[in-house]
């Protein structure tokens, strides 16, 4: 399943919002314009699958931290995601709306209740509740995380389910002392990206590390024969050659690569680790500006691929080499601009502007990058000199 | 409205904006670069992509002539002049500074120096820049800026090494361009920059 839509109401720095997304979608914003809290909306509808809605709120730090700071009459929180659900030749469109608000009272981690929550698939309607007086309890709880309830549109569920965000900290994979073996535990910044290799089926493992060792052999000097190995203790770790002037070269570990490999190797495991969709955080992070160039390549090639079945990546960043390419379609970008109502999300082919700007020869990257620069950076006032 | 800026750097594309601003004053008006990541020369060859943008949006570009014949930069950068109609495309003479320091009495005033120290525009001549034995941007470094009562403006444009620019050079100008420099007294020492400004108000 893809998602094809969201809307949103009062959510972050949201104060309604309507984009859809593409099978590759790229969220282009300045910083702080939201790019990371439009994520938020797909890991929160992971975490309420997981989790359940009150804790998918309280993790959040309540629903004070959630609600859009400017949110007036109409302060409720509503999610509503349109998806397509391609299996062989049947196309189902399934739709989840979700409201909810604080249910008061004085209590510091006040209850969330829910007012709406519609599930829809094709012309059907499996599920559409609305507050209820009678049962307080049941208003706290999504039919959607209940397995008793959500039999119906386990499909949904388990597209939630099946969410998963990347944000990888190379110092985290490289620092022994964070590993944390557990499966159970939500791997965000890559800290159990080994236990996630180790995990992968013998065979399902060696192929994909077949492929990252080919890929890092271009893209880091010296590189070559990645393969997986455990100490003595049972716990995971990546081994690479690294070739120098002695003919044998020198074996190292995980802990000894640089921070460019080792990001470049936990989002290319992301990204081959599939078949949920994959949400992707400034992948450009500690990476060469050649590199960001042709990963949306890598990731369209690897959508093409039996591998991770055409699963959909969504990826945030304000990098001008990442779409620094004509071969990504404006339709694949959307714009987070920040403005006294909110941040506004366009697709960047609605803009007159960039479309003008494509026809003319610029790249997508000329086309949208001014568009999510600071005003202030584009004047050149970034200067020490009018400071002191 | 937007208008749509090339330069081959921030000095170039800061004096565009200026200029926009002067030349339809009370009118609200945003900016985009359109030379985003291209700087100088790089810049330049885009200028073609720039052209056939300029075909429906305005556009204004500024760029340095080097001393380079203008003809032949036209020909070489919009393929034969083609599209040159659709935009205010001017080559400031010599060097953007040149327009900057045909304000004598702001730039003396800026750096803290007598006007004296500023070079003057010949009788009969177009331009200050002419009477300077070599690019305006190194005189005012080599001659003018070591003048300079204002600490941060002399540290800011001294010497990093012999004959480059140092790196914190925009950084002095950014100030100079917005407020300070008055285009009437620099038109008055520069034919090249009133001819820009007639060009910029035709298209507005």
């Amino acid at each position: 399943m893809k998602f094809l839509e969201v809307r949103l109401k009062n959510w972050k720095n949201f104060g309604s919002a309507n984009f859809e997304l593409s099978n590759r979608t790229f969220i282009m914003g300045a910083n702080a314009a939201g790019k990371s809290n439009l994520l938020d909306v797909f890991r929160f509808l992971k975490d309420v699958t997981t989790n359940g809605l009150q804790k998918a709120v309280n993790s959040r730090g309540g629903i004070k931290k959630v609600r859009y700071l400017n949110a007036r009459n109409k302060n409720y929180i509503e999610i509503f995601v349109r998806l397509a659900d391609n299996r062989e030749d049947i196309s189902v469109e399934w739709t989840y709306t979700l409201q909810f608000n604080s249910a008061g009272g004085r209590h510091e981690n006040r209850d969330i209740n829910i007012s709406l929550e519609k599930i829809t698939c094709g012309n059907n309607i499996l599920c559409d509740r609305k507050y209820s007086d009678g049962d307080y309890l049941s208003n706290q709880f999504t039919y959607l995380e209940q397995p008793a309830m959500n039999m119906k549109y386990r499909a949904l569920y388990e597209c939630f389910k099946g969410i998963s965000y990347v944000n990888i900290i190379p110092q985290l994979i490289r620092e022994s002392d964070s590993f944390i073996p557990s499966v159970a535990a939500e791997d965000f910044y890559g800290r159990n990206l080994l236990e996630s290799i180790s995990a992968s089926p013998a065979r399902n493992r060696t192929s994909k590390l077949n492929i990252i060792n080919k890929i890092l052999k271009l893209a880091v000097p010296q590189f070559s024969n990645l393969e997986y190995k455990q100490d003595e203790k049972g716990r995971p770790h990546l081994q690479v050659k690294y070739e120098h002037f002695r003919p044998q070269g020198a074996y190292q570990q995980e802990d000894q690569f640089s921070d460019g490999t080792l990001r470049l190797l936990g989002i290319i495991w992301a990204i081959l680790d599939g078949p949920g969709v994959l949400l992707l955080e400034e992948p450009e992070l500690y990476l060469h500006s050649e590199i960001i160039k042709q990963l949306p390549m890598f990731i369209a090639n690897a959508q093409k691929s039996k591998l991770v079945k055409n699963r959909q990546v969504i990826i945030s960043s304000h990098s001008y080499d990442l779409i620094d390419t004509d071969t990504i379609d404006l339709d694949e970008i959307v714009i987070l601009e920040p403005g006294k109502e909110g941040t506004i999300i366009e697709k960047a082919s609605k803009s007159e502007t960039a479309r003008a700007k494509i026809e003319a020869g610029y790249t997508p990257a000329d086309a949208v990058i001014p568009k999510v620069t600071p005003k202030g950076i584009l004047e050149g006032q970034l200067s020490l000199f009018d400071f002191i | 409205m937007t208008v749509y800026i090339g330069g081959e750097d921030f000095v170039t594309k800061q004096i565009a904006k200026r200029l926009i601003k002067f030349c339809i004053p009370g009118m609200e008006v945003e900016f985009e670069d359109l030379t985003f990541r291209a700087h100088g020369t790089r810049a330049l060859e885009t200028l073609g992509i720039m052209l056939n943008f300029a075909k429906n949006h305005p556009v204004v570009c500024v760029f340095d002539s080097d001393n380079h014949c203008i003809i032949e930069l036209l020909d070489k950068y919009t393929h034969n002049k083609k599209n040159v109609d659709y935009a205010a495309l001017n080559f400031a003479v010599d060097e953007a500074e040149a327009w900057l320091m045909a304000d004598r009495q702001g730039l003396a005033g800026y750096f803290g120096i007598s006007i004296d120290k500023i070079p003057v525009k010949r009788q009969g001549d177009s331009e200050i820049s002419n009477n300077i034995p070599y690019k305006t941007s190194l005189y005012i470094l080599a001659e003018i800026a070591p003048l300079s009562n204002v600490a941060s403006i002399r540290e800011a444009l001294a010497f990093e090494r012999p004959g480059k620019k140092p790196s914190t050079y925009n950084s002095v100008w950014g100030k100079y361009i917005d407020e300070l420099w008055n285009i009437d007294e620099a038109c008055a020492n520069s034919e090249s920059l009133t001819r820009a400004i007639k060009r910029i108000k035709r298209i507005f």
